[in-house]
């Protein structure tokens, strides 16, 4: 059987768009008959056309169809063809890789088993991989050669380093060895440094190796890229770039600012200041923003005076502006002259703001004279950002200027006065008694902003009668001033303030009820609890929401029958707040609520009753939770990997080191925080093997150094044997471990 | 006696799985998408808003985006927030000259009825549009046909300074002296205003581009422009967008991208057209 005649004619009109309907109608039906049709419109001159026969081939990716696009890409004339064909089986992926193998093993045709290849590279598979290996061994031609190579090196698998070093050992091709070099960079593994450096003395592989060692990002290859850059006649933007590379590498926290600081310092010695010159005029030339962007960076490093208007002019365009400003930043403290002098000129808010960051990171306190200025600066943010950074200069002369700020027309403005004032005085204990004086002066003000950032200040410095004055401030015809007041008073765990804070319940300013349930959540005074059970009657969804936290807080009995009853009728949050009230109860009565809430539809409320359960003893519970491991939806598996982490149940730890390789990372992060609290030795070789996920690294890192005891004399011995990517890291945990002994 | 560290960071803290969830959120109302790396932005930008409602976590202000039936109205304030709006007169000069030499002369030689309907997809504050504008004055179109420029954003704030039609110095990177002295007028704080015989060519509205039932107001359209806008969407809602405007224009209407975006992988409904100054998407 054959395609619809008419559907053949339309296939073959010149017009394209009439072409398109009929890939269109046969891709809609892949049966048999309309094979041949489909397969002749994959090498249409038109892509729309191609694209439709791919989408079709695609949604019905059947053996004949895989063997058909694999005949495809022998069609020499058409590159269409051959393009679309190699989509088409990307596209299908894992049910084409046997056939792509097996049609490897017998395909002579140089240019087919080339596609071949670099499919195998595309579509990664263990049945792909060793069948790269083994070709490596046999493969005559180069150009083949290479792209097994190259198709390894998307593997990123450390175990083709030995063969691939091989390859380098034993061929003298330098197309192949290029492509070896390339492909031992995206593998990323140290090991292959001793392999890669000597090459760099082959003028064709340079290129190669410096981008390799970029990939590597190793900090001991610094000082071979500074050599080159120090050495070459010309400016080797490849080591540059290679420079930034190994700076900018993601790595486990412990190594990380070390790391970069050491690279800085050493570009700073070792950079020869006749290359200033020509790497600004490079700057200037260059179309390629990444290129700017990184020899902004080398500027800022450089700490050379030449550096500081070229980095200033940069700050105006918006495509650097944020490089610039982290460059003048990593120059330090000997860039503040410029950007003061800048400040003075400068009109554009968003430079002005860049600048005033890079001052709150670099100034000290002779920059102060050129920020006040901006406190009284038309846009909010640029005040704020001046604001703050008076704040963090210790200076106790920038405190009436902050006192003043409190009023600011921004509120984001007044808060961060608040801050910096508070930070100041606690910097200058000296300052207390004069500030002291000046705030109870404007605590009479009746201007609300005054007199609540007043208050703020009073109670965050501890003045001398600050209970007095928040208890007054509680009974202040404004709300806003009740609101803070009563917020304020919850930082302390006083006695004195209980009576106020209970009384507060009753006020009749929502969010003063609302700061004066989150209050005594806080402090959890004995008169609270009956006043918080009536709050759950509250006609304020949120009241009844923080109430029912609050409540979870008290863990009294007593509030168990009210929050079981708040469960069965009230809007969602007010629910799952009920819930996690009732998890905290520990009471057994909840245990057939908190399973009803387990079945409902809401995911939120699933969740909930499963963290809620985590308190709740019972085999029942340890089934369904760890039942939930298994669950669809990425919240439920994460919230039951964190109920069994808060249950300690022992027995649950199989299955929280599975979920260390759950394909979400949530999950995975929530595994290794469910096996910090249930601390064992078994759990070693699990977390080990997670060290090579940069999602969860910094947290296993971190149970690592927590549970030292336990782990350190294991780490000490996979140390010996580990592949030298993980050296670096296992070596820096044990050192991490080291210092927390100390 | 109770110590304070004093910290001048304002942001609530926001965690992984919370900023996940208020992630699809934003996705589901506009096609937005926040990759991993964007999740400080997202904490930058919502955290004083959420301290304004009273909440002192990013879990309880979720919720309310989950539940609270005020939830819609609060989205608006957060794509406020959230959307990046930096942009500039004559953007893309290539594409701009295509438009005045090529788009409009073939437009113009199709149509009985002398009219063009232009729209400006994502307009931010107004840049694009008044460059269309103003374009279209200097090339003398304005003698030959009527055009109307309908430009929209979701973000509210942005439409409400491309309404006001006053803009600074960055916003001039790429235009002519004679030009800007032409069409805008210098005010006291060293501002520049458009005048009003370009601002009246104009009109903004708020549009989201996800939004099927809102775009189909709009009627059919002869020219979208949509430049570093769908940047943002990621590959699904992509779709959904370039569908929507396929299903605005007229037959033989044009769209207009960034530079850097084209439609492969997200539609074969549209014709590439290789113009003279530029390449450009065609039904």
């Amino acid at each position: 059987m054959t395609a619809d005649p008419h559907i053949i004619e339309q296939a073959r009109s010149a017009d394209p768009d009439a072409r398109q309907k009929a890939a269109f109608l046969v891709a809609q039906s892949t049966a048999s008959g309309n094979l041949p049709l489909m397969f002749e419109l994959l090498g249409d001159k038109d892509w729309r056309v191609r694209k439709t026969v791919v989408d079709g081939f695609v949604r019905d990716a059947r053996p004949e169809i895989v063997e058909g696009l694999l005949d495809a890409l022998a069609d020499s004339e058409n590159a269409g063809k051959r393009n679309s064909s190699t989509e088409a089986l990307i596209r299908i992926g894992g049910p084409a890789i046997a056939p792509i193998v097996a049609r490897l093993r017998r395909e002579q045709d140089i240019d087919v088993r080339l596609s071949l290849v670099n499919l195998i590279g595309d579509l990664r598979s263990r049945e792909g991989f060793e069948i790269l290996l083994e070709l490596l061994t046999t493969e005559f031609d180069v150009n083949v050669a290479s792209s097994i190579v190259s198709s390894l090196g998307k593997y990123r698998d450390a175990s083709a380093l030995p063969h691939l070093v091989r390859v380098l050992g034993e061929r003298e091709d330098l197309w192949l060895k290029f492509h070896v070099v390339e492909a031992l960079g995206e593998i990323g593994d140290r090991a292959a440094l001793p392999s890669i450096l000597p090459l760099y003395a082959e003028k064709s592989l340079r290129k190669p190796v410096l981008e390799a060692v970029g990939k590597i990002a190793d900090v001991g290859t610094v000082n071979f890229l500074l050599r080159i850059i120090a050495t070459d006649e010309k400016l080797n933007l490849t080591a540059l770039r290679a420079l930034v590379r190994i700076a900018e590498a993601s790595k486990p926290r412990i190594v990380e600012e070390a790391e970069r600081h050491l690279i800085q310092a050493r570009f700073r010695e070792s950079f020869p200041r006749e290359k200033i010159e020509p790497l600004i005029d490079h700057l200037h030339a260059t179309p390629k923003r990444e290129v700017r962007a990184f020899i902004l960076k080398f500027l800022g490093w450089s700490g050379d005076e030449r550096a500081l208007p070229v980095l200033r002019n940069y700050l105006t365009h918006p495509d650097t502006a944020e490089v610039a400003a982290q460059a003048l930043i990593d120059f330090g403290p000997a860039a503040v002259p410029a950007i003061l002098a800048a400040l003075l000129n400068e009109e554009e808010d968003e430079i002005i703001g860049l600048l005033l960051r890079v001052v709150n990171v670099t100034g000290g306190r002779d920059t102060i004279p050129s920020v006040l200025p901006f406190l009284d600066h038309d846009n909010p943010m640029i005040r704020r950002l001046a604001i703050e950074t008076l704040g963090e200069i210790p200076d106790p002369t920038s405190s009436d200027y902050l006192l003043a700020k409190l009023d600011d027309p921004d509120v984001a403005s007044q808060q961060a006065a608040v801050n910096s004032i508070s930070a100041l005085v606690a910097a200058f204990p000296e300052l207390k008694q004069e500030v002291l004086t000046k705030i109870r002066r404007l605590l009479q003000s009746s201007l609300t902003p005054i007199k609540l950032n007043s208050l703020s200040v009073y109670v965050n410095i501890q003045g001398e009668g600050y209970h007095d004055e928040l208890l007054l401030a509680s009974k202040d015809s404004d709300p806003v001033i009740r609101q803070k007041a009563v917020s304020l008073m919850g930082k302390f765990g006083e006695e004195r303030f209980a009576d106020p804070l209970v009384l507060s319940l009753a006020d009749e300013a929502t969010a003063v009820r609302l700061a004066a349930i989150n209050a005594i959540a806080h402090h959890r005074p004995e008169t609270g609890l009956v006043p918080l059970i009536s709050s759950l009657d509250d006609h304020d969804i949120w009241i009844r929401t923080a109430a029912a936290q609050a409540l979870g807080e008290y863990r009294h009995p007593d509030s168990v029958e009210p929050l079981m009853r708040h469960l069965l009728h009230d809007p969602a949050p007010v629910r799952i707040a009920a819930i996690e009230a009732l998890g905290k109860s520990e009471d057994p009565r909840v245990k057939p609520v908190l399973f009803q809430a387990l079945d409902e539809s809401d995911l939120e409320i699933q969740r909930a009753a499963m963290l809620a359960l985590a308190r709740i003893p019972g085999r029942d519970v340890y089934e369904r939770l760890t039942a939930a491991l298994g669950s669809d939806d990425w919240r439920l598996r994460a919230a039951a990997a964190t109920a069994l982490g808060l249950r300690g149940d022992r027995e649950a730890l199989p299955l929280l080191h599975r979920a260390l390789e759950d394909p979400d990372t949530y999950v995975q992060q929530s595994a290794v925080l469910a096996l910090d609290k249930v601390a064992d030795r078994s759990s070693f070789p699990h977390l080990f093997k997670a060290l090579e996920n940069a999602a969860v690294l910094d947290d296993v890192s971190d149970v690592f150094v927590r549970h030292k005891e336990l782990y350190r004399d294991l780490l000490e011995e996979a140390w010996r044997t580990a592949d030298s990517r993980r050296e670096v890291v296992i070596a820096a945990i044990l050192q991490a471990m080291k210092r927390s002994n100390d | 006696m109770t110590n304070f560290s004093f910290s001048l960071n304002h942001h609530l803290d926001l965690p992984d799985d919370v900023f996940r969830l208020m992630r699809d959120q934003i996705y589901r109302r506009s096609g937005i998408w926040f990759n991993d790396t964007s999740k400080y932005l997202l904490q930058k930008r919502l955290s004083p808003r959420a301290r304004e409602l009273n909440f002192d976590s990013f879990q309880k202000y979720f919720y309310f985006l989950q539940y609270d039936p005020r939830a819609d109205a609060e989205f608006d304030q957060i794509f406020d927030l959230v959307t990046t709006n930096e942009t500039y007169f004559f953007r893309e000069p290539a594409q701009l000259t295509a438009f005045i030499e090529e788009i409009v002369p073939d437009l113009m030689s199709r149509k009985s009825v002398k009219k063009v309907r232009i729209w400006s997809a994502g307009c931010s504050s107004g840049e694009e549009a008044y460059s269309i504008a103003m374009l279209l004055e200097e090339s003398g179109w304005y003698d030959h046909a009527a055009f109307e420029i309908f430009a929209s954003d979701i973000n509210q704030q942005v439409l409400a300074k491309a309404r006001k039609g006053q803009y600074r110095e960055n916003a001039f990177r790429a235009t002519q002296p004679p030009l800007r002295e032409k069409y805008f007028t210098r005010e006291t704080d060293n501002s520049w205003r458009i005048r009003d015989e370009i601002r009246n060519r104009v009109s903004f509205g708020r549009l989201n581009l996800y939004d099927e039932s809102r775009v189909s107001l709009l009627g059919h359209l002869d020219v979208v422009f949509c430049r570093n806008v769908i940047i943002y969407f990621d590959d699904s809602s992509k779709r959904v967008v370039v569908n929507n405007f396929y299903n605005r224009l007229s037959e033989g209407g044009y769209l207009l991208l960034g530079h850097s975006e084209s439609l492969i992988s997200l539609s074969t409904q549209f014709k590439l057209r290789h113009l003279k100054n530029d390449m450009v998407y065609q039904k």
